[in-house]
């Protein structure tokens, strides 16, 4: 009976293919708008989690200065008012789980012929673990080569690649300001942040190093900055708490003077990216809703032409023993059929335009199972939803009447 | 469904509600009673309330006032999935415009009935064949309508009417739209049909489609002015009223 039913649909939607077509166009567009919308914002939220991965939850930098001059360059002249001591008190609080003091500077490594620029960071041990650097070959630098200055260097995967090539650095001998260094370990890579800058241009050496040898420091004792990752349990606003009590105590600060320090959570931007992300896709899944009503429209208004045009066959069905369900799901399957076969044209096209999206514009998309079922529920629910009333108005004829008709 | 024969309408009247117009009332007080096998011709002017009479018997329309028996049972109290039921098992119509389904083949425009009686594929398809083969259609189960004569066209009609094997053929002026010599075929099956036990009733203009009936009843302005018996014998003989 059903496949009788399905193979009526499809006679009569066949005898008007231009017609049929045309309603399709809005479903289609409709659908390929939702399951671009889906792609598209669930590859951002994606690709923003894996960000905020990548850097570490919990982390907190602490920079030297009041908040408003504050930065990695502080004003010139001006002694740091952070030091390892500050640091080492840091470590001690409950909300902390780990701290490194830091130094860095932009300069140049060489190795053989190759030249490359890159960010040197100066760090003791902790530095991998707060910020979430993981040696993917090799060793860390430890508390030895912090103590005795040590000079050893681990690589981010960027600068490896671009003076070793696809050999292996380890044990070699490369030059920073020219002062040789000892390669002891390679980062696992990380890839780009947010903003497209590549997180795996860097080097670390230990803090001993990069202060007394390689950039110097006027005032001895003081550090660039802390970087400070907050027990998981506590979280950085109590870390964030915490720390500033500790510090202004331990700088003296009177109650009425401004921080000499400043705290930013480097996770922020990711986080603001996430949100962003969302109002991304808030706005795409509104475009797409509005596309899909306005494909709804359309089948509404070629299905109430389609029952007014075929009121005398309606009669005809109801003289030889249709019943109004008989009718009214005759054409609820036809919106159905109309909307389905829109529905998967559409998820095609929409697939193909996140695919152009992926390849061609660098967007980040994922396409899975839920687009399927998103396609399927979406175009099922306009069908019936706006076939309802066309198909409910022939259910409702009388059939004398409906025989009547011309 | 039990009914299969005695059909009985009571001072029956219908009156048409155009929307902004006054009522127009087009049968009043309309008595009859029909046996199974009957075999009735319903004659009278045109605009007399024949067609409407009609549609009120076959469960197509409700009447305005008075009451309906099917085999003893008031129509008034029937739902409309019932007086589907009713239309899809006990009468079987034909209509002067054949009205068939112009994108169904001629076997799925008989078996449609079927289709809303439940009976399944094989049978609908087995019962629709032999059917057009009972009409002399046999060989053009995959034709279209369009494909046909209007005589042959009147015959898948009457094919379909009989699909759920009705007790009543309802015909609304059947052979209006053929020549003398196809309306004779048409009777001619229409004869035989009532020979094998169906009941028709039958509108018509012409007395000697008429005179295929054993009984004649007449309408004028909305109601019976003569209900006769007719000798089937003076079929040939019956001329103009
Ligand atoms: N839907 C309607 N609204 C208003 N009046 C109607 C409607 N249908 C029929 N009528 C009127 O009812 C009257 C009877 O119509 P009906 O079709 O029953 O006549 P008939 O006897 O079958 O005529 P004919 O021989 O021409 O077919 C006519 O006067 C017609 O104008
Ligand atoms: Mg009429």
């Amino acid at each position: 009976m059903f496949t009788t039913l399905i193979a009526e649909a499809m006679r009569s939607l066949g005898a008007n293919t231009l017609r049929t077509l045309l309603a399709m166009l809005g479903m289609i567009i409709g659908v390929a708008a939702v399951v671009l919308m889906l792609a598209v914002g669930e590859g951002s939220r994606l690709r923003v989690a894996e960000t905020i991965a990548t850097l570490g939850r919990d982390i907190l930098n602490i920079y030297s200065g009041t908040p408003a001059v504050a930065g990695v360059r502080t004003a010139a002249g001006s002694a740091p008012t952070l030091t390892r001591a500050d640091a080492d008190a840091i470590a001690q609080l409950e909300s902390v789980q780990a701290v490194a003091p830091a130094h860095y500077g932009n300069t140049q490594l060489q190795y053989g012929g190759s030249n490359w620029s890159s960010s040197v960071f100066g760090s003791t041990p902790e530095f991998s673990e707060v910020r979430n650097w993981e040696v993917a070959s090799g060793a860390p630098l430890d508390d030895g080569d912090l103590r005795t200055a040590a000079q050893k260097v681990v690589l981010g995967a960027t600068v490896a690649e671009n003076l070793f090539g696809d050999a292996s650095p380890l044990g070699k001998m490369l030059r920073i300001k020219g002062q040789p260094y000892e390669v002891i370990g390679v980062f696992r890579p990380k890839g780009s942040n947010l903003d497209g800058r590549d997180q795996d241009d860097l080097v670390w050496v230990p803090l001993t190093a990069a202060q007394g040898k390689l950039f110097g420091n006027p005032f001895p004792g003081t550090v660039r900055f802390i970087t400070v990752k907050a027990s998981a349990e506590s979280g950085k606003g109590v870390a964030e708490r915490d720390i500033t009590a500790l510090l202004r105590q331990r700088h003296r600060l009177p109650a009425d003077a401004e921080n000499d320090f400043s705290i930013r959570d480097i996770t922020a931007s990711a986080e603001s990216a996430a949100q962003a992300a969302q109002a991304m896709s808030v706005l795409l899944g509104a475009i797409a809703s509005v596309s899909l009503l306005v494909g709804g429209i359309g089948i509404m208004n070629i299905m109430l032409v389609t029952v007014t045009e075929r009121t005398r066959e309606i009669g005809v069905r109801r003289a030889i023993g249709a019943r109004r369900r008989d009718i009214l799901l005759q054409f609820l399957l036809e919106s159905l059929l109309i909307c389905l076969t829109g529905g998967v044209l559409g998820a095609g096209l929409g697939v193909g335009g996140a695919w152009v999206a992926a390849e061609f514009f660098d967007t980040p998309v994922v396409v899975d199972l839920r687009t399927a079922v998103a396609a399927f529920g979406f175009s099922t629910a306009v069908g019936l939803f706006f076939g309802y009333y066309p198909a409910h108005r022939a259910a409702a004829m009388q059939p004398v009447e409906a025989l009547r008709t011309a | 469904m039990a009914a299969s024969g005695s059909l009985r309408v009571e001072a029956l009247s219908k009156n048409y509600l155009p929307p902004g117009c006054p009522p127009v009332p087009v049968l009043h007080g309309v008595s009859l009673a029909f046996a199974p096998g009957d075999y009735v011709a319903v004659m009278g002017p045109s605009g007399s309330g024949k067609s409407t009479f009609l549609a009120l018997l076959g469960c197509l329309d409700t009447p305005s006032g008075g009451h309906y028996w099917i085999d003893g049972d008031d129509v008034a109290g029937l739902d409309s999935d019932a007086l589907s039921a009713l239309r899809n098992r006990v009468f079987g119509f034909v209509f002067q415009g054949f009205h068939l389904l112009p994108r169904a083949t001629l076997l799925d425009n008989v078996a449609l009935p079927m289709l809303y009686a439940g009976r399944s594929r094989r049978e609908r398809h087995a019962r629709a064949a032999e059917l057009l083969a009972q009409v002399g259609l046999a060989g053009l189960e995959r034709r279209y309508p369009t494909q046909l004569s209007g005589g042959q066209q009147q015959r898948v009609a009457i094919a379909r009417a009989l699909a759920n094997r009705p007790a009543w053929l309802l015909a609304d002026e059947p052979t209006g739209n053929l020549d003398s010599h196809t309306s004779g075929e048409i009777m001619a099956i229409f004869d035989r049909l009532n020979a094998e036990g169906l009941a028709i009733v039958l509108v018509t203009h012409e007395a000697d489609i008429a005179a295929h009936a054993r009984r004649l009843v007449r309408f004028a302005d909305g109601q019976v002015i003569e209900d006769r018996p007719l000798d089937p014998a003076a079929a040939t003989a019956e001329s103009a009223p």
